[in-house]
């Protein structure tokens, strides 16, 4: 069975009943456009594709008809426009390719429906033989465009005075260093373990995410914290050093660090190491070299097991 | 298994980046080494254990005679990944003191390079044990191993080969315990390591490559 989109044009914005043999200019632009809108959607199917397409009229009602053969829906582009997922979210469903190519047509029809002030009445029968109505939620369901804002991720390390702990629904510590003011988001546990160090120095490592608005929104994970000054640079320095170096260079100062401390019964410094690397941001190369690296020494240390088990599955999820 | 065989490929058919299992095939149609081979910013590497008294390397690959297939079990996707596995193996050839013998165990080369010796016989093994101890590491999930060893013996062992491998090997380590190389050694050929590569489903069991071997056998033939 044929699936069937039809888009009637009844009255123009005056409330004239419009015909095949009475086109006002109003409803020939729209007719033009959805012409010109449908043909660009079907330049996206393969060429036999196309031949099982078919564009018709009414005899009487201005109905512009598209026609195809079951095998080819138009039903799941229809149901972005109409059902309100966004793009971005659609696209992550895993659906078929070049289903936002050709969402761009159909949004451009729906656009011109909702703006010109014309009646229009929008049928979809599908391969079921459902003959569905959807002039309501074609005018509804309109899309706001999601922004789509580039995000930047980067592993940060802070020094600075805590002057506040806790949150009701979240839970944030604020340092200031430098009349620089730092809100980390953290868990409960964490924040109260950080609230014995209120109005003190404290030194922490936290996943910063920045996202270019017209103004730059910037926050801030709590990644690690250290006890002092001296750790807290030392692991500054290895992970600079790392995140500058080459993936030759970045290995081998990997295996240096991690068996140095392996060889000296240092698993802490290992974990905290690791820790660095445990967010979904990480190279899934580097991910898997971290692990390979670290395989052996579990069940030594829950807290290393922990570190360890949460980046494999970070390696397995990408 | 036959959309699987679409796998065995020679060099020219080879995608930009990959990791494999290698067999090399000498001029009488025999297989008789194996390797990890890997390709990555259009480079190709073969990682291997070259016999006896070198030590295991890492090094351009320039040989067309062997029979690749790419593993496919490990999810890895990207270039990237294979150099920091190429580099990952560098340093184990860097650090591997491998003596030849015919031991297979589920041994790894983990941490760091070093030797995670689960017989406690020390470094000691074969080409085809080379790469199981490579590849029973890149099974990160520790409860995998490669292959499933167990039902491999040490039928396929010439015994005067072998009396010259202990000898070595007492030569090298006083402590060696030859009563249990005996009771431990196994061979597995270089075929069946292979054979054993067209399976995802870790752990690969003999089964699967006594039931497959005739006809991946047939396949490298019929590209010879």
């Amino acid at each position: 069975m044929d699936e069937v989109f039809k888009i009637t044009i009844n009255k123009d914005s005056k409330n004239n009943d419009i015909s095949i043999n009475n086109i006002s200019v109003e409803a020939a632009e729209s007719l033009k456009l959805f012409i010109d809108s449908m043909t660009l959607f079907c330049e996206n199917y393969t060429e036999e594709e196309k031949s099982q397409v078919k564009f018709s009229f009414d005899t009487e009602s201005l109905q512009y008809i598209t026609s195809m053969n079951e095998d080819i829906q138009i039903r799941e582009d229809l149901d972005i426009i109409l059902t309100g997922i966004k793009e971005n979210d659609f696209k992550e469903l895993n659906t078929i390719e070049n289903s936002s190519e050709k969402v761009k047509h159909l949004r451009t029809i729906q656009e011109k429906i909702i703006s010109n002030g014309l009646d229009y009445s929008i049928f979809h029968q599908n391969s079921d033989n459902e003959y569905v109505d959807i002039s309501k939620s074609i005018k509804k369901n309109r899309i706001k465009y999601r922004a789509s804002y580039i995000r930047d991720y980067e592993v940060v390390f802070i020094k600075g005075s805590l002057y506040e702990v806790g949150g009701k629904k979240a839970t944030n510590i604020h340092l200031l260093d430098n009349e620089i003011e730092y809100k980390v988001d953290t868990d409960r546990e964490q924040a109260y373990k950080f609230s014995e160090f209120l109005y003190k120095e404290v030194y922490i490592s936290a996943l910063k995410t920045t996202i270019y608005k017209s103004s730059l929104e910037e926050s801030y994970e709590l990644i690690d914290k250290y006890l002092s000054n001296e750790t807290f640079k030392s692991y500054q320095e290895i992970y600079s050093l790392i995140q500058n170096s080459n993936i030759s260079t970045k290995c081998d100062i990997i295996y240096e660090y991690l068996e140095n401390n392996f060889k000296n019964d240092q698993i802490g410094n290992n974990i905290k190491f690791l820790r660095l690397f445990n967010n979904k941001h990480t190279n899934k190369g580097l991910l898997r070299f971290l692990l390979l690296s670290s395989k052996n020494y579990l069940k030594i240390n829950d807290s290393f097991d922990e570190v360890f088990y949460s980046l494999s599955s970070i390696l397995n999820k990408k | 298994m036959e959309f699987l065989i679409n796998n065995l490929l020679t060099e020219e058919e080879l995608p930009e980046f990959f990791i494999s299992v290698g067999v090399l095939v000498n001029s009488s149609k025999e297989p008789i080494h194996a390797g990890i081979i890997l390709k990555f910013d259009e480079n190709t590497y073969l990682c291997h254990y070259p016999y006896k008294d070198e030590k295991p390397i890492l090094e351009k690959y320039d040989n067309n005679k062997y029979f690749f297939n790419l593993i496919n079990c490990f999810g890895i996707s990207s270039n990237d990944e294979i150099e920091y596995i190429y580099n990952w193996l560098r340093i184990i050839c860097k650090k591997s003191s491998l003596t030849y013998g015919h031991i297979i165990s589920e041994s790894s080369y983990s941490t760091l390079g070093t030797f995670e010796d689960s017989l406690d016989l020390g470094e000691v093994g074969t080409c085809v044990s080379f790469c199981l101890y490579i590849l029973n590491h890149l099974a990160i999930d520790e409860n995998k191993v490669y292959l499933d060893i167990n039902d491999w013996d040490d039928s396929e062992i010439n015994e005067e080969e072998d009396e010259i491998y202990r000898n070595i090997l007492k030569l090298m380590n006083q402590n060696f315990d030859e009563e249990k190389y005996l009771q431990n050694r196994k061979r597995i050929k270089p075929l069946d390591l292979y054979t054993a590569s067209f399976s995802d489903d870790l752990p690969i069991d003999k089964l699967f490559v006594d039931i497959h071997r005739d006809f991946v056998y047939n396949k490298i033939l019929e590209k010879l």
